[in-house]
């Protein structure tokens, strides 16, 4: 328990002994590597890829909101597809009504604030293993839901979602999906990002780390947990959002167990606790079943995911960000070493 | 009379078949401190490869049973020797997570050795009914609430009152100690896994026997056993198994009262509502502290 609390000081922690004038140009450093990253596909992949980019970038909200509650709260939910599909049916009957995307954002997050309330606030409470269990029967909750309202929401069959449109913006141009699907994957990974930093982020690291230990120096653990939760619903249900309006078509499978499996799978391999490992996971969960229908095994995709998680969670629990951390670190310790030779 | 007989009936055969699976869940939780998100998997081994073996290769049902019962107690023994063993000390949850991909693989790996489609099992005495007081019984019912009560209690004579159960619960406060006064703890962890195993895998099958096998049918039963146990207390006896029985009888007098798709929505209601008004102090494990 301690182990982790030691091995994992945040950066931010260490920012204000820096001072203010390392910071501008640091941010303004990641600014424009995540520009010059999120030019790549318009500029140099097809239609279809950037049609795949758009989808990564939907699915890098939802695993940032899953980061912010498993890998910085420590809290397991198993229905975090299924708040995307709670935001993505929403997005659909504010469509069919005739409302437009603003609109339907603005229903997507108050549906999905409600469902988390009432989800969390009984359930957080009390330990957090209770609350991976209440998400699974929300999970199921929300399946019979689709499956009972046939009318409402296209029931087991899926249904079509009208295209968003800002000015002359149509989400069913790949290339409009991608530039439209860019702001709210911007402005998650920039609030994500300064969460770390803030007293709720590191109220957030207590609780993840010793509920216990939280408590005794004052953090209101249940509150910090539900907050999560909340953060993270709204998330997940943002990128149900645009997931509906990216791929024009949703069915209950989108946002089964399995699907919270899969986004679950791809927290814990890009790395649990950091912003990089969410887009690493995002990239995973969106490229990965392609590359297998690519090399023509699209079977295997959940049996390698199954085992990856299992194995990945047990020899690198810090994922692929952790490993490479420990590679990085390795490097520069070894480069130290011969400079303190010298 | 007859049909709230009925009913009645119809809750306590599904609770006892949750009763009987949370059991499995209770030992294992409390031997190793740990959950297995996969333990409903593991009962479908058993029944789904039973049916492949006895409907697709001929074997006879019989020998086809037991080929599925030994698989499922193989698996879970494996789970907890080549997994939940190795997770390291002081992080909490990673089991669920560990097992969370073995669900994912099994789930998978079944799907790929066999198919996706769901098939009838072979019946095991549904078919064979009785009247008793105008309520239809089956022969099934009563293997099942037979099985659950004898299970149940064996299970708890062991473990309070034979020396095997003293070394059991020794174990489970503090293997360290249990090891060090002459306990074989690793052989007592495995013998608990592979019980659980065949538990899972006897309940599997009898679920099958009542509905029909495919790869996820055992996923909704075991939310259900959860809940009950998540209720009740997972390191309690009594409670948890109660639970789990007024579990069912409850779904089926939802389902009986509001419809057959009120079942659900009634279930994930009464979670919610047990949860935000029991006191903490009932629901809540007794020790939290894992730090």
């Amino acid at each position: 328990m301690t182990g982790t609390t030691m091995t994992r000081p945040r950066r931010g922690g260490k920012n204000p002994t820096v001072g203010k004038g390392r910071g501008v140009p640091r941010l303004l450093t990641r600014v424009a590597v995540f520009a010059v990253i999120a030019a790549v596909p318009p500029l140099l992949f097809d239609d279809y890829w950037v049609f795949m980019s758009a989808q990564v970038l939907a699915f890098a909200v939802a695993t940032l909101g899953l980061d912010i509650l498993y890998g910085r709260t420590g809290q397991m939910s198993l229905a975090h597809a299924s708040f995307m599909g709670v935001g993505a049916y929403t997005t659909y009957v504010m469509a069919t009504n005739g409302y437009g995307p603003a609109m339907q954002l603005a229903a997507v997050i108050g549906v999905a604030l409600i469902a988390a309330l009432v989800v969390s606030v009984p359930t957080l409470r009390l330990s957090g293993m209770r609350l991976a269990l209440v998400t699974l029967a929300f999970g199921e909750l929300l399946a019979w839901a689709i499956r009972n309202t046939t009318d409402l929401t296209g029931g087991t069959q899926g249904a079509s979602v009208d295209p968003f449109l800002f000015g002359r913006l149509d989400s069913s141009e790949p290339l409009h999906a991608y530039l439209i699907a860019l702001v709210p994957a911007a402005i998650a990974t920039a609030f994500a990002v300064h969460l770390g930093r803030t007293q709720l982020g590191r109220r957030m690291l207590a609780v993840r780390d010793s509920e216990l230990a939280a408590e005794s120096v004052g953090v209101a653990v249940a509150r910090t947990k539900v907050t999560a939760f909340l953060i993270s619903a709204v998330y997940a249900g943002v990128a149900g959002w645009l997931y509906a309006g990216i791929t024009g078509f949703i069915a209950p499978p989108d946002f089964d167990l399995f699907a919270s499996v899969y986004l679950f799978v791809a927290v814990v391999i890009g790395g649990a606790g950091t912003v990089l490992g969410a887009w690493l996971g995002a990239s995973y969960v969106v490229l990965m079943p392609e590359v297998f229908t690519l090399a023509g095994q699209p079977n295997l995709y959940p049996i390698v995911g199954g085992a990856l998680l299992a194995i990945v969670a047990l020899v690198v629990p810090d994922g692929i960000v952790g490993l490479g951390r420990n590679v990085w670190r390795r490097i520069r310790g070894v480069r130290g070493d011969e400079e303190e030779s010298k | 009379m007859g049909d709230l007989g009925q009913i009645l009936l119809g809750g306590v055969t599904t609770g006892s078949l949750y009763a009987l699976f949370l059991l499995g869940v209770l030992i294992v939780f409390q031997v190793s401190k740990s959950m297995n998100f996969a333990y409903g998997q593991v009962g479908m081994i058993a029944a789904f490869s039973a049916w492949f073996f006895y409907s697709e290769q001929g074997l006879p049902v019989p020998v086809a049973l037991m080929i599925g019962v030994l698989l499922a107690v193989i698996v879970n023994s494996a789970i907890d020797f080549a997994a939940i063993r190795r997770i390291p000390a002081g992080r909490p949850g990673l089991d669920l997570v560990v097992t969370l991909g073995i669900f994912l693989l099994i789930t998978a790996v079944m799907q790929q050795l066999i198919d996706a489609n769901a098939h009838t099992f072979v019946s095991l005495g549904a078919d064979t009914r009785t009247e008793v007081a105008g309520v239809v019984v089956s022969m099934s019912d009563g293997i099942v609430i037979g099985l659950t009560v004898v299970t149940v209690l064996a299970a708890y004579l062991l473990l309070n009152r034979t020396s095997l159960g003293t070394s059991l619960r020794a174990s489970a406060e503090d293997a360290g100690i249990a090891q060090a006064a002459g306990v074989n703890v690793r052989a007592l962890r495995t013998a608990t896994w592979a019980v659980a195993g065949l538990i899972a895998a006897v309940v599997a099958i009898l679920v099958a026997s009542r509905l029909s096998v495919d790869a996820f049918y055992m996923t909704p039963f075991l939310i259900k056993a959860f809940i009950a146990g998540m209720i009740g207390g997972l390191d309690r006896f009594w409670l948890p198994l109660v639970v789990a029985v007024a579990l069912g009888v409850y779904e089926s007098l939802a389902v009986y009262l509001l419809g057959a798709s009120a079942g659900t929505p009634a279930v994930f209601l009464l979670i919610i509502v047990v949860l935000a008004l029991v006191p903490k102090r009932f629901v809540n494990e007794r020790n939290e502290v894992r730090a």
